[in-house]
């Protein structure tokens, strides 16, 4: 099957995963077999606009299905949001999801990722940042209001830390659950839990 | 004079006005309320987890069981998610995308004649409750006709339709949107300028523009409060782009704009499965990739090559290409979105709702302060939250 994917820029990083890695070398092989088609203009203005601006910080950015996607080293994910937001010909005005992926065995384990829009743009990006287990990520709450629940959900279902966060408490679960359930190591069948819900 | 304090009072979760099992913890003044503190996660199941162990055809019956009164639509966005991540979407029959247009324009004036209805009983009116459910019945009989099923029907299927929609579907589809513009003049005829209604209505949970970008609002709220953005037409799916609908916008945000709008959005949806029906071409209903798609039943039954096929799709199921799409329809509620990633086995490595309640409902203490405790019952009812998605 014929893999649309295009390494539009990806700068070696060493805390993204491996199994990304291994994944974006196949990509950039099949590229350079395949005639090099013009890549979407508007991801790589915007990755060079934010590697002026960021520099090391943006790790990658990743064409796939059409869809667009950068990689951004975690603790400049809340600038590099607001940049997004505010600088004109983006206006990613909304966010909108929020959520994690658990890359379990990889060497950062979470991802948090971002689902990002812009009215005046009517585009899409995809905004992803590694995490390792235990570390903390930035709220972006004072960028978007709406990240308030779905970053208190990752917290509930992943136990990812956010900095900052105004109210940092679960909300699908109660108050002293065990464990964290969307965590690739938490049984499907849940764990005993004490129910201390009123 | 005798010195007052705030009062704290807990409103659900079982509750009828609170459209499943919400718990809000109010903080009243006398009767206006200071603070809202919404309490979600009773009907919470683990979808997200369930469905990471799941092949990605079995995981599609999840779908149904989120927003349980618009389920046609939960199971066109997880189908074009897991079609994009596939790279099937260019081999989607003709009469497949067209069907699935005129049953998922169906569900949504269903899921608005449930908001209708049990909006206008919490304030009050219960007549529109009995009228509303005798054309949701008619709908979900039409509905009921081809899936087989009323409310869960995981009919929309990775790579097409589960069956070919029949001769009577259309038919009762027809006979139906012929006489259902009348039905709406009715309700409006018992709402739109009744007294009472506008009173309780208008001027009430006001949100504007920017607060709803702000909060990542979408849908029918989204809309009221004046912006012009609806996915359909936006961000195009199933040839959307190729029909003529209008798309209703309101211009102060309250709780009359939100029934406005939707009101419109049942008579656009009319026009939709008009159109649709009209240009129904005849063909299959499901892709003859055979990586994806099951084969067709008759084969199933005289060929040993398609009954193997059959088995190994419907057990082992298929693998998918590494990889991780975001896809989003406009359901009755806002912008449902799939995010789905693949480490390219048979199951979804992750599998991510974007639920529109969830994100709208996180507005509702914005929308309410200020009001009275009354006016609460009716802003959780215009929001037309569903808890099945909220918790997921």
């Amino acid at each position: 099957m014929d893999n649309e994917e295009k390494v539009v820029d990806a700068a070696q990083d060493a805390a993204q995963a491996p199994e990304a890695q291994t994944q974006e070398a196949e990509v950039a092989a099949e590229v350079e077999a395949a005639a090099q088609a013009p890549a979407p203009s508007w991801l790589e203005t915007l990755v060079e606009g934010l590697k002026g601006q960021f520099g090391e910080a943006i790790l990658s950015a990743v064409t796939f299905r059409g869809q667009d996607c950068i990689t951004v080293s975690a603790d400049k994910v809340v600038d590099v949001c607001m940049y997004l937001r505010d600088t004109e010909g983006y206006d990613f005005a909304m966010l909108t999801d929020l959520t994690a992926v658990d890359n379990m065995g990889a060497k950062t384990r979470f991802t948090v990722v971002y689902n990002l829009y812009s009215f005046s743009q009517n585009l899409r990006l995809r905004v992803k940042a590694p995490v390792a287990e235990g570390a903390d990520i930035s709220t972006v709450e004072n960028v978007w209001k709406a990240a308030n629940w779905m970053e208190r959900e990752v917290y509930d279902l992943f136990g990812i830390n956010f900095e900052g966060h105004s109210n940092m408490k679960r909300i699908l679960l109660w108050d002293g659950y065990d464990g964290h359930p969307l965590r690739k190591d938490f049984p499907l069948t849940g764990k005993p839990q004490a129910m201390t819900y009123r | 004079m005798s010195e007052t304090k705030n009062m704290i009072v807990n409103m659900g979760p079982q509750h009828p006005a609170t459209h499943g099992v919400l718990r809000l913890v109010l903080e009243l003044d006398g009767e206006t309320v200071v603070d809202v503190t919404p309490h979600l996660g009773h009907l919470h199941r683990g979808l997200e987890k369930l469905a990471e162990h799941k092949t990605y055809h079995q995981a599609l019956t999840l779908t149904d069981r989120m927003d349980y009164t618009g389920a046609l639509l939960n199971n066109l966005g997880y189908c074009l998610a897991v079609e994009k991540l596939l790279d099937v979407e260019d081999q989607i029959p003709d009469r497949a995308t067209v069907a699935r247009v005129c049953l998922c324009e169906l569900q949504r004036i269903a899921g608005h004649l449930l908001w209708l209805a049990t909006h206008a009983l919490d304030l009050g009116a219960m007549t529109m409750l009995f009228y509303c459910f005798r054309e949701r019945e008619t709908v979900h009989d039409i509905l009921e006709e081809v899936t087989g099923a009323r409310i869960t029907p995981s009919f929309i299927r990775v790579g097409g339709l589960a069956d070919d929609i029949t001769d009577k579907f259309i038919e009762k589809a027809r006979a139906f949107i012929k006489e259902f513009p009348g039905r709406i003049d009715e309700y409006e005829g018992l709402l739109t300028n009744n007294r009472i209604w506008r009173k309780r209505t208008e001027g009430l949970g006001i949100i504007s523009k920017e607060q709803c970008i702000q909060y990542s609002i979408t849908g029918p709220v989204l809309r009221a409060a004046g912006v012009d953005w609806d996915l359909r037409r936006d961000q195009p799916y199933c040839g959307y782009e190729t029909y003529d609908f209008e798309i209703p916008i309101g211009t102060t945000g309250d709780v009359f704009d939100r029934y406005t709008v939707r009101l419109i959005e049942m008579r656009q949806s009319i026009r939709l499965v008009e159109q649709a029906l009209d240009r129904l071409p005849d063909g299959p209903v499901m892709m003859d990739d055979f990586r994806y798609a099951p084969p067709p039943k008759d084969a199933v039954y005289e060929k040993i090559e398609s009954l193997i096929s059959h088995f190994k799709l419907m057990s082992t199921g298929y693998k998918a290409p590494k990889g991780d799409v975001y896809m989003s329809v406009e359901a009755t509620k806002g912008e449902l979105g799939y995010y789905l990633v693949s480490d390219g086995s048979e199951k979804p490595y992750r599998f991510r709702v974007r639920p529109p309640c969830f994100i709208n409902l996180q507005a509702i203490k914005d929308m309410t302060v200020g009001h009275m405790l009354a006016d609460v019952v009716a802003v959780i009812g215009s929001l037309d939250i569903v808890l099945g998605e909220i918790d997921r």
